[in-house]
């Protein structure tokens, strides 16, 4: 959003969620070692720190997957997405720490290259109990490289959205593969049946949640059964159903619309917000622009343009009203192109 | 509490009152269960075995090489398997030294009883010529017994835990470096046995068992005694992978 | 075990590439392709230093052709409404 790229656009919120995530990464690796080394006193600090960085870097993925349909089912909770940027590169870096302790400790000062030996010392792919399971943790952690390092809004603007949610979509890939990591790895090892438990209780909750959110969003991006009158615009509903700053969100043209009421007028906008593809909808009128939910991202109602300096632009709806009841024209105009919005 | 009124923007700098209890609630809520989880994996990891590497404590040791069939420093009646530091077996630390008596810098690697050094480089010293006699070999019989191929250095301490899945790959690529196969298994009476792995020409087989380590293995083969350590010499034929 | 040695060099040389190109885009190349890069800050430049290893044959591409602003998405409304605008003109 910012006209020329920083580091990190920090603010109170953006602080507050950092050093909470650094307190949390804190306590749990203080617990892990610090407990670990009473009650296991024979393990050595390489094995404790190993399996640390690892558990907490599983336990953070799990927590940011969850967020995502948890924000989709109680809104309410976006404080929890606003940051989850930085709490994603903070999880990659404790993943890197558990891997890079562990190609040092299994794989180096021997006869072959470290990374060749995570590829070839062990090759029983022909069996599910001995399967390689450190080179699936390899390929989960280039995966969350890649997100990792490119989180900064550089590489929204210049992969688009799309290629770059796209793009980050692949974390379930490395979920998967970091699941399988843990159950051909330490679980072949480890007898405790809690552990397992421990994995699964976490599986079903990000599972869980992620069916719950996409059963409530499906009612959404069912066709619209609006009637279209003689012109082509499509009748979405009464002005009154539309909460004051707020919008109701339909399905036409094969994407979601944005359709606000505010200060006396209604206008419709594409609901994709141009920064993260947020869902504009879920905003609010917030100084006569609407707000996308998830980042803050503004945009002029009636023109589907960010003010200036931003030069962020979303496609407009023509949009009417008659009897009361809203039409949306479901042919979008280019994006920033201002459109008189309907009075009531 | 509940006002749907209420609309988070990050960049602002409060949160609305209600949404700011309920986002102070769940962070209150994540913070027990990061507590609870590092809790349940601290206690639910199974005990680490009693071995142990002397890490930084370096001392002399003294006695008597031997070569074959694992290089050895023996003194009195007992054995120190000998091996070299990182992944490395200590072959060439001791090539043409058998029967010598030598002196040599190293850190001390035991477990269950069975002791080795890891050898500080250039550390090897020989005094004078010792004893050639090779110590009698106790036949024990032909055996079939249920274990495990562990690289014997990481096994002994230098790693907890130093064997099964987890550390399969570190176990090849230790033995892959010379490092001496050790085949763990149990007796009659259910206590652990270590016998050195080795062909049934009694040469090394650490190439050929590269495949076979971290996994339960039944091997049936020769067992004897030298002195204080256990041997066991098999045909790779004899090698059965147990599901 | 050849295989493996092929993997692992061709991974060091694409990095090993990516290393150098990436020196030169967070410092001159960056702000060719994007307007908002223009005199941004070093931190920022480090920051997107990884990426630029990782993706830049990408960055490469646009720089090359000389695209001087980022592209922009499509999605369903936006690929009408260029139809739209384009059957209009």
């Amino acid at each position: 959003m910012s006209h020329v790229y920083t580091s990190v656009g920090w603010n109170r919120q953006k602080k507050i969620y950092d050093s909470t995530l650094a307190v949390g990464i804190a306590v749990y690796l203080g617990l892990f070692v610090g407990i670990g080394s009473v009650v296991h006193p024979n393990a050595t600090i390489e094995t404790l720190l190993i399996r640390g960085f690892g558990t907490c870097a599983l336990l953070m993925l799990h927590i940011i997957l969850s967020i995502g349909p948890l924000c989709r089912l109680v809104p309410r909770l976006l404080p929890l997405l606003y940051n989850r940027r930085h709490f994603g590169v903070m999880m990659f870096l404790m993943a890197l720490a558990h891997g890079a302790f562990s190609l040092i400790q299994f794989h180096a000062l021997g006869e072959l290259n470290p990374l060749v030996s995570v590829l070839v010392s062990n090759c029983r792919y022909d069996s599910l109990r001995n399967f390689p399971f450190q080179p699936l943790g390899l390929v989960a952690l280039l995966i969350l490289f890649l997100m990792a390092a490119t989180s900064h809004d550089f590489w929204l603007a210049n992969l688009t959205a799309p290629i770059w949610k796209r793009l980050h979509m692949l974390v379930y890939v490395a979920y998967g593969l970091i699941v399988a990591h843990v159950v051909l790895g330490v679980l072949q090892s480890e007898t405790n049946p809690l552990l397992a438990v421990t994995l699964g209780v976490g599986m079903v909750v990000v599972l869980g949640l992620h069916l719950l959110a996409a059963w409530r969003e499906r009612a959404l991006d069912a066709p619209s059964d609006a009637t279209s009158s003689a012109d082509g615009f499509v009748d979405v509903c009464a002005v009154e159903e539309i909460k004051l700053n707020c919008a109701k969100i339909v399905t036409l043209g094969g994407e979601r619309v944005a359709v606000f009421k505010y200060d006396g007028k209604v206008s419709a906008l594409s609901n994709v917000c141009q920064h993260q593809n947020g869902p504009l909808g879920e905003g609010r009128i917030i100084d006569g622009c609407v707000t996308c939910p998830w980042h803050g991202y503004q945009y002029l109602p009636d023109s589907g343009a960010s003010p200036p300096p931003f030069a962020e632009k979303v496609p407009t709806f023509n949009v009417k009203i008659v009897n009361g009841r809203v039409l949306v024209d479901p042919k979008p105009n280019a994006p920033g192109t201002r459109v008189e919005p309907a009075k009531f | 509490m509940q006002n749907d009124h209420e609309f988070y923007v990050g960049y602002l700098s409060k949160a609305p009152g209600g949404i700011a209890v309920l986002a102070r609630r769940a962070v209150i809520g994540l913070g027990l269960l990061t507590v609870l989880v590092a809790l349940v994996l601290v206690f639910a990891q199974q005990r680490f075995a009693a071995s142990f590497f002397e890490f930084g404590n370096v001392r002399e040791f003294q006695g008597i090489v031997r070569e074959w069939p694992v290089p050895l420093l023996v003194s009195g009646s007992t054995s120190k398997a000998l091996v070299a530091e990182g992944k490395h077996g200590a072959s060439s630390l001791v090539a043409g030294m058998d029967g010598l008596s030598i002196a040599l810098r190293g850190t001390l690697i035991h477990r269950d009883g069975l002791e080795m050094i890891e050898v500080a480089e250039n550390s090897v010293r020989v005094l004078g010529e010792a004893d050639r006699n090779v110590s009698a070999i106790e036949n024990l019989g032909t055996h079939t017994l249920v274990g495990e191929i562990v690289d014997s250095k990481c096994y002994l301490g230098v790693m907890n835990p130093g064997h099964t899945k987890p550390h399969r790959e570190c176990a090849a690529l230790c033995i892959r470096g010379g490092i001496p196969p050790l085949f763990v298994a149990r007796d009659a009476a259910n206590h652990s046995i270590h016998l050195w792995l080795m062909s049934e020409t009694g040469q090394p087989v650490n190439q050929q068992v590269l495949d076979f380590v971290a996994e339960p293995m039944e091997i049936t083969g020769q067992v004897s005694r030298i002195g204080d350590q256990m041997y066991f010499n098999a045909s790779l034929a004899a090698y059965k992978r147990l599901p | 075990m050849v295989f493996a040695h092929w993997v692992i060099n061709l991974a060091m040389a694409y990095a090993a590439l990516g290393f150098a190109f990436a020196i030169a885009f967070v410092f001159y190349g960056v702000g060719r392709i994007d307007p908002a890069a223009k005199g941004s800050p070093l931190m920022f430049r480090l920051l997107i230093f990884p990426g630029a290893v990782a993706l830049w044959p990408l960055l490469l591409n646009r720089w090359w052709s000389g695209h001087t602003s980022p592209p922009v998405e499509q999605n369903a409304h936006r690929k009408s409404a260029n139809s739209v605008k384009e059957a209009k003109s």
